[in-house]
């Protein structure tokens, strides 16, 4: 993170100064490398005092200050001369945004105190969360701060990030020393509260929350509308819905231009069913849009996110069109965000319109590029939307080159396997196979896999599919069956499993030999995502009995890697530190994967639900269909067909929040 | 010595029924009378007269307000008081005495409270608030063809024009629609008259009204009176929503549901949101559309007006029954739950305050805000499986109104459900009804009046009314619920006078095996036995509901079918009177039958068989003799008497001519009846046979699905349920059963994956949006619907059927109890 720190600052500044409090790595190296002066500091606890050491040495007149997880935006870079230059002010507020999770959610934004006058009184206070305004203040009570819009970038705080760091808990521990020490900041509490919450602890963060409200005046203190809006969100994880709503109401007589609170107004009303509420509420949250500049605020409070849950409780009404409109909004608003494409997709195929999609797609929204068309296209098929996704196809240039074009066929086969029709799949995959391009493996094992489906096994012999000889594997050998939690329990059993896995394992050491995976395309449409494929297009064709079998195939998969893992792990602790590790991915042991990825159990679950839900989809769907056709022109719907039509809104499926 | 104080003016016509119940509900001596007679040709003017009333004669023109207005300008007293005949006083007349006189000058109209009965049991009422009554000679008139408008033509000459914000007084006369809960509502508005819209206070009389009641009025005419009279008016003021929304009634009435919700609709776009009638308007049509399955329609109906009327019981009450019937059963749960809040405030506020206002004064059908709301809860809670809460809203119902029936079946069924013993349901119940005894307390007589307001000679002291009346129910509750053996005990318990028809009696005493009991009864009710031995051991069992004539009336088809079971249990034939009290064309239905049981033995000649028909040849029977061997057959079932059934169907079905009767489809479909009444166990069974035996039909193949689903095993219901769908690809219960297995599969494969890697969060958000979804799904109608007493039978059976199998011509099943 540090180099991409440092040379967001590069040109910007004059003078880069680096407190190391004691790093292993490579760090002091790389800031000396872009130029900073390397300030040693032993760690003590203290992020103040750490701070000052390299005050101390700073030389001009504005100090910039930041954390080596942060980067400057690249316009902030040539505007903060300028802001500097001719600002008569103490201090200048820049606007952190703080990225979280996946980066879907959107960040956050604060405005914080980074830019300030070099003087020998401005010294930070504070073993965590140093603050300097006071310390300017004091030396210049008339001190004033301006507001700019520069914009710092904020990764730290990224999941994967925060897990390699162990932030939180680093910060948990200082605020709970702090607390201790001084109990009468409110501050502290605050901002122990805040850590709580970070990492799910609500009932600890109301508490600390608690504490602080009692502490501060909130007309004067700059973080008291912070505070209670995570009080409220505390309320809200713990779900105590009519408290969070007093809470609210409360808070928003306090500030009642932050958008924030109406945003969550409208969230507890609706857990309490009360959606007419919930619904006046976020249409008078995006009435005020975004809440001033002095709030900190979380992004698209106001515009899109408020936007994206109207869409959800108008679905929930029933009311379609409202829906739709309302995740247009949000697009408009972030051109960049993807879960509303998904419920409106999703709307449209329950709601039967699946035809009318590439139309609202194309004159409600507008794609330039052929990177955007090719996510929408991503997302349809994702959403199950697979005619609209072939319609939308067709409308796409063809590619200029030879893998481009093999590379559209492949993914329009994909497309048609999903959809059930095999043979229009197998047509173009032949084609790619033929012209063995770099594509032509991946159109063979397909070939392969469909020929099995649709039982002409004979046909081809050389099988270098790993999944479909898997596949075949459970269909010929009746033994196979035993591996289902019904089977007999205790070591016998596990023998067997393992046996029949090291057969197939020994298989599949032959196919590697023989065959060629090393394609860049060797782990797309494979493994478990291939049987997932496979599922969908049995749903889709109504082919129910093949469907079961390869669920059940799937079922015993499962078993097998967990009971082999179990062993394994019986071996090691049996055996101490010596296990010998064969030369296999995931769970080793003696466990060959019949295909690769076959011991990720949590992506083989979710593969083989995805294909149950969807095919309870699919019956719901006819159960909704059912009458139509009996009286053309008469439409006599099943009077529950509401019910049906919510749950199939609702069933787990990609929403665009995946990371 | 004339009362100066109040004066009863009404018109009449015809009306010597109930005339004389209503002027001896006004007690009140001296009480001024006027009444006008429009031409009755029966003897109404001398009954009135004998009364003592003023009676006028005034030729009827097709106007009721003119008609009404006739007697006004001749009262001598303070005080008018409107009526009409088939109404009566329930209580408060000696409160409204010493109330009246001390009414603020400025007040000149005050309202009653009117409870309109329109079924049998106490509950089935709508409270409605119109004001009836007004100062004399201070410009109140009627106007108005029909649904006559009471208005006042103040001094200032305010032009006394009828606007829509009129309303009407107008009752009325019952109809016989069979579409049933739209149609028995009264229109019975209040009367705004002050420009202010200031609603008048309430007087403490509360009157009672049953003229259409189905039983005792002639039918049809007054709502094709009605309905030319309301032609007319708009005739003359098109488009009048007022009129419109009349018009929309009396369409009810006549059971014209689709011109009643086109007149309702147009009513609404017309009508004002301040018209005073709007929110009974609302309510009417929307139990028109349910009425005629018309669910999105109410559904958006209501979405729109519940905000305008949010303490307006009936309209959430309605909203829950339309969302139950769409699936949504989370949000009917809170639209009852609403109705709940609403309470019974109204009906409190008007007794407790006597002189004071209240706001909204709602035409509500009772209980509307109370225990209707709460049994509705329940029902769903049950549904849901939470059975302590269903428990808690039954009893919280029964606090309400002690002796509503359907609460009462209800608590049984749910403790049955919970697997309480038949003893145990028994104390709770009689506990139950012992706690209401006593917190009712003093004021109970008051409560009796309220609750059966039909009843009109109170047999004894308020409170003993009130226990006999909670015996009845809590007696129907234990038959209902399969407990038998309880119930009857606790009807021939020392001091029950309760009054239970013959006819439940039987088909009680033969459920519990009780079959030498059921015999005696049912020959001492319709076999031939002298008259005084029967007028003995009937009267104090035979309760007459209704028909005067005939006291001793024959058996209906199922009191016929328990009879025939009573003997044929007990080992004796269909005697003679059995014979003669059954309908020609089914009596060789039941010599057959009884020949088939009982045996070929061809003595015991206590009857000529008209024809007799060897085993051997089929039968050609009417199709009414067919529909009541098929009923027989399944009251046999319902009794429990499983060794009688069976054996008749299949000895039945193979003489009889009508289908191609293999083995397998004799046993298929008697399988399918022994499902239906809960025998779950035994028909899966047979079923299983059939299957194995041959092909199996959809129905069946849904129904095994089924079973195995209630034992967990989804895969093998899901293949099953698939399997019917090949059959019947329209089967939607078979659908939807296989729609929630593969929900069912998906969540245990997140659980199992759950216990392998536990840190998949994605999978965790998954597993409770499928746990979510598959409660939502449970508003999905497709599991066969059981109660109580079929609920005892599902495990029923394997010691049955190996009765059924092992008999050979034993057999009657003894009665041990004999």
């Amino acid at each position: 993170m540090l180099p991409s720190c440092l040379e967001s600052v590069r040109g910007a500044v004059d003078e880069i100064i680096v407190v190391d409090t004691g790093s292993s790595d490579r760090s002091k190296a790389i800031a000396q490398e872009h130029g900073a002066m390397v300030v040693d500091f032993t760690w003590c606890d203290d992020f103040a005092a750490a701070r000052n050491a390299g005050l101390e040495r700073a030389s001009g007149d504005w100090i910039l200050f930041l954390d080596a997880d942060e980067a400057l935006e690249a316009t902030a870079r040539e505007q903060i001369r300028s802001w500097t230059a001719v600002s008569g002010c103490d201090g200048l507020f820049l606007n952190i945004h703080n990225y979280t999770g996946s980066g879907q959610q959107g960040a956050t934004v604060n405005p914080v105190l980074r830019l300030f006058r070099n003087a020998p009184e401005h010294r930070f206070k504070g073993r965590i969360h140093e603050q300097i305004a006071a310390a300017i203040c004091e030396r210049n009570p008339e001190a004033a701060f301006h507001i700019t819009d520069m914009v710092i970038h904020h990764y730290g705080y990224q999941t994967v990030v925060v897990e390699r760091k162990d932030k939180v808990n680093r910060n948990l521990r200082l605020l709970q020393q702090a607390v201790v020490e001084e109990p009468e900041q409110p501050f502290h509490h605050y901002n122990l509260g805040v850590e709580y919450l970070r990492v799910g602890e609500a009932e600890q963060a109301l508490d600390s929350f608690g504490k602080a409200r009692k502490m501060i005046d909130p007309a004067v203190t700059s973080y008291a509308h912070l505070l209670l809006k995570y009080e409220v969100r505390c309320l809200e994880h713990l779900q105590r819905w009519q408290e969070a709503l007093g809470l609210v109401d409360a808070a928003l007589e306090l500030f009642p231009e932050y958008t924030d609170l109406i945003h969550h107004r409208a969230i507890c009303a609706d857990a309490l069913g009360d959606p007419e509420a919930a619904e006046k509420s976020l249409r008078e949250a995006i009435r005020q849009g975004p809440p001033p500049a002095i709030f900190h605020t979380e992004e698209g409070m106001g515009t899109y996110q408020t936007w994206y849950t109207l869409g959800r409780l108008l679905e929930g009404k029933a009311d379609l069109e409202g829906a739709v409109d309302a995740y247009v909004e949000a697009v408009r608003a972030k051109s960049s965000l993807l879960p509303p494409l998904y419920r409106i997709f999703r709307m449209m195929r329950v709601s039967g319109q699946e035809r009318q999609i590439s139309s609202v797609v194309k004159s409600r929204f507008s794609m330039h590029s052929e990177e955007a068309l090719t996510k929408v296209l991503g997302i349809l098929e994702q959403c199950h939307c697979y005619d609209a996704a072939l319609e939308l196809l067709e409308q796409m240039p063809s590619g200029s080159s030879g893998e481009q074009r093999e590379k559209r066929s492949v993914a329009e086969a994909i497309l048609h396997v999903q959809r059930g029709d095999w043979s229009t799949a197998r047509l173009k995959l032949e084609t790619v196979k033929r012209k063995k391009g770099s594509l032509a493996p991946m159109a063979a094992r397909w070939l392969e896999r469909l020929q099995w489906l649709d039982g002409k096994e004979e046909q081809e012999t050389s099988g270098q599919d790993e999944v479909t000889l898997w596949l075949k594997k459970g269909s010929h050998t009746g033994e196979g069956r035993e591996i289902t939690s019904d089977a007999e329990p205790g070591l016998a059993g596990r023998w067997k499993a393992v046996a029949e896995a090291r057969d197939r394992g020994v298989i599949r050491n032959e196919a590697r030999l023989e065959g060629t995976t090393a394609s860049d395309y060797g782990g797309l449409y494979d493994g478990w995502q291939a049987l997932g494929l496979m599922l969908e297009g049995c749903v889709q064709s109504g082919r129910w009995q093949d469907l079961h079998g390869l669920i059940h195939r799937g079922r015993q998969l499962l078993v097998e890697v967990d009971s082999t893992t179990e062993r394994r792990l019986e071996q090691e602790n049996s055996q101490g530190e010596q296990v010998e590790r064969e030369i296999t991915d995931a769970k080793g042991g003696w466990f060959r994967e019949p295909f690769s990825g076959a011991s990720d159990t949590p992506a083989g679950t979710s593969w083989l639900v995805k294909g149950l839900v969807r095919a309870a989809d699919c019956h719901l769907a006819q159960l909704v269909s059912d009458r139509e056709q009996m009286e053309p022109g008469k439409r006599q719907r099943h009077s529950y067909w509401p019910v049906i039509q919510r749950i199939r809104l609702e069933l787990p499926g990609a929403d665009g929040f995946e990371g | 010595m004339q009362n100066r104080l109040l004066g009863i003016h009404m018109i009449v016509q015809n009306e010597e029924q109930y005339l004389p119940r209503c002027l001896d509900s006004f007690k009140q001596a001296g009480l001024e009378w006027f009444i006008t007679d429009t031409g009755s040709s029966d003897q109404t003017p001398e009954i009135a007269r004998t009364y003592g009333a003023t009676v006028l004669h005034a030729r009827w023109e097709d106007d009721f307000a003119k008609a009404r207005n006739i007697s006004l300008p001749l009262a001598t007293t303070e005080w008018i008081l409107c009526l009409d005949a088939d109404e009566y006083v329930i209580e408060g007349l000696e409160e409204l005495m010493t109330v009246l006189p001390g009414v603020h000058k400025s007040i000149t109209g005050l309202r009653i409270t009117i409870e309109n009965q329109y079924g049998e049991g106490p509950e089935d009422k709508i409270l409605s608030h119109p004001v009836r009554l007004f100062r004399a000679h201070h410009g109140y008139r009627y106007t108005g063809r029909i649904h006559e408008q009471l208005i006042c033509q103040v001094t200032t000459g305010q032009s006394s024009d009828i606007t829509p914000n009129q309303s009407t007084r107008e009752t009325y006369a019952e109809w016989d629609s069979p579409q049933a809960s739209t149609a028995k509502e009264l229109a019975d508005v209040y009367i705004d008259i002050n420009a202010d819209e200031e609603v008048e206070p309430i007087a403490p009389l509360r009157l009672g009204h049953d003229g259409y009641l189905a039983t005792m009025i002639a039918k049809g005419d007054k709502p094709k009176r009605n309905l030319r009279l309301i032609e007319r008016e708009l005739a003359d003021h098109p488009a009048q929503p007022f009129h419109l929304y009349n018009l929309g009634v009396t369409r009810c009435q006549l059971g014209d549901l689709e011109q009643a919700a086109e007149a309702f609709g147009g009513s609404l776009k017309l009508s004002e949101l301040q018209a005073p009638y709007r929110a009974t308007l609302v309510k009417d049509l929307a139990k028109v559309l349910a009425a005629l399955e018309r669910y999105e329609e109410a559904h958006m109906l209501l979405t729109a007006e519940c905000h305008h009327y949010p303490a307006y019981a009936d309209l959430h009450l309605i909203y829950g029954e339309i969302l139950e019937r769409q699936g949504l059963e989370e949000r009917a749960y809170r639209a009852y739950a609403r109705a709940s809040t609403c309470g019974s405030r109204q009906d409190d506020q008007v007794r407790a305050s006597g002189g004071k206002a209240i706001t909204e004064p709602y035409v509500t059908e009772a209980g509307s805000g109370s225990y209707r709301a709460y049994t509705s809860m329940a029902r769903l809670a049950q549904k849901r499986g939470f059975e302590q809460e269903a428990v808690r809203l039954y009893e919280l119902a029964l606090e309400h109104l002690p002796t509503y029936r359907t609460a009462w079946m209800g608590l049984a069924d749910v403790l049955q459900q919970q697997a309480i013993s038949d003893e145990q349901i028994t104390d709770r119940l009689l506990h139950l009804a012992n706690q209401f005894n006593e917190t009712l307390g003093t004021d109970c007589a008051d409560k009796m009046n309220q609750l059966c307001p039909s009843l009109e000679k109170k047999t004894g002291p308020g409170r003993m009314q009130l226990k006999i009346q909670m015996q009845m129910q809590i007696i129907y509750a234990l038959a209902g619920c399969g407990a038998y053996k309880h119930a009857l005990h606790l009807l021939r318990g020392e001091t029950s006078n309760v009054h239970i028809p013959a006819g439940d009696q039987l088909h009680w005493l033969l459920c519990a095996g009780q079959v030498t009991d059921a015999w005696h009864l049912a020959e001492d009710c319709w076999g031939e036995r002298d008259r005084e031995r029967r007028e003995r051991t009937c009267s104090s069992s035979i309760s007459v509901t209704g028909a005067q004539d005939d006291p001793y009336p024959s058996p209906r088809v199922e009191e016929r079918s328990d009879w025939a079971l009573a003997c044929w249990a007990s080992g004796r034939r269909l005697s003679s009177s059995f014979l003669a009290k059954s309908p020609a064309a089914e009596r060789d239905m039941w010599k057959v039958a009884d020949r088939l049981l009982i045996g070929h033995t061809p003595s015991v000649a206590a009857f000529t068989p008209v024809q007799e028909v060897p085993d051997g040849q089929l039968l050609q029977w009417s199709e009414h003799a067919q529909w009541a061997a098929k009923q027989m057959v399944t009251r046999a079932i319902q009794s429990g008497q499983l060794v009688i059934a069976k054996q008749l169907y299949e000895r039945l079905a193979r003489i009889m001519s009508e289908r191609d009767r293999t083995e397998m489809a004799i046993r298929r479909s008697y399988a399918g009846l022994l499902y239906r009444h809960g025998y779950t166990m035994m028909a899966a069974e047979m079923l299983i046979q059939c299957m194995t035996e041959g092909e199996l039909d959809a129905e069946g193949l849904f129904w095994l699905g089924e079973t195995l689903y209630a034992k967990g095993h989804l895969e093998q219901a899901l293949s099953l349920f698939e399997q019917a769908l090949e059959r019947e690809p329209e089967f939607s219960q078979a659908r939807a059963g296989a729609a929630v297995c593969y929900l069912q599969l998906a969540l245990d494969l997140i659980v199992q994956e759950q216990k392998r890697s536990p840190e998949a969060s994605v999978l965790a958000a998954q597993q409770i949006v499928l746990e979510q979804q598959l409660r939502t799904a449970d508003g999905i109608p497709w599991r066969t619907v059981y109660h109580a007493k079929e609920r005892r039978n599902h495990y029923a059976g394997t010691s049955a059927s190996e009765t059924a199998e092992s008999d050979a011509a034993n057999l009657p099943v003894h009665d041990r109890e004999g």
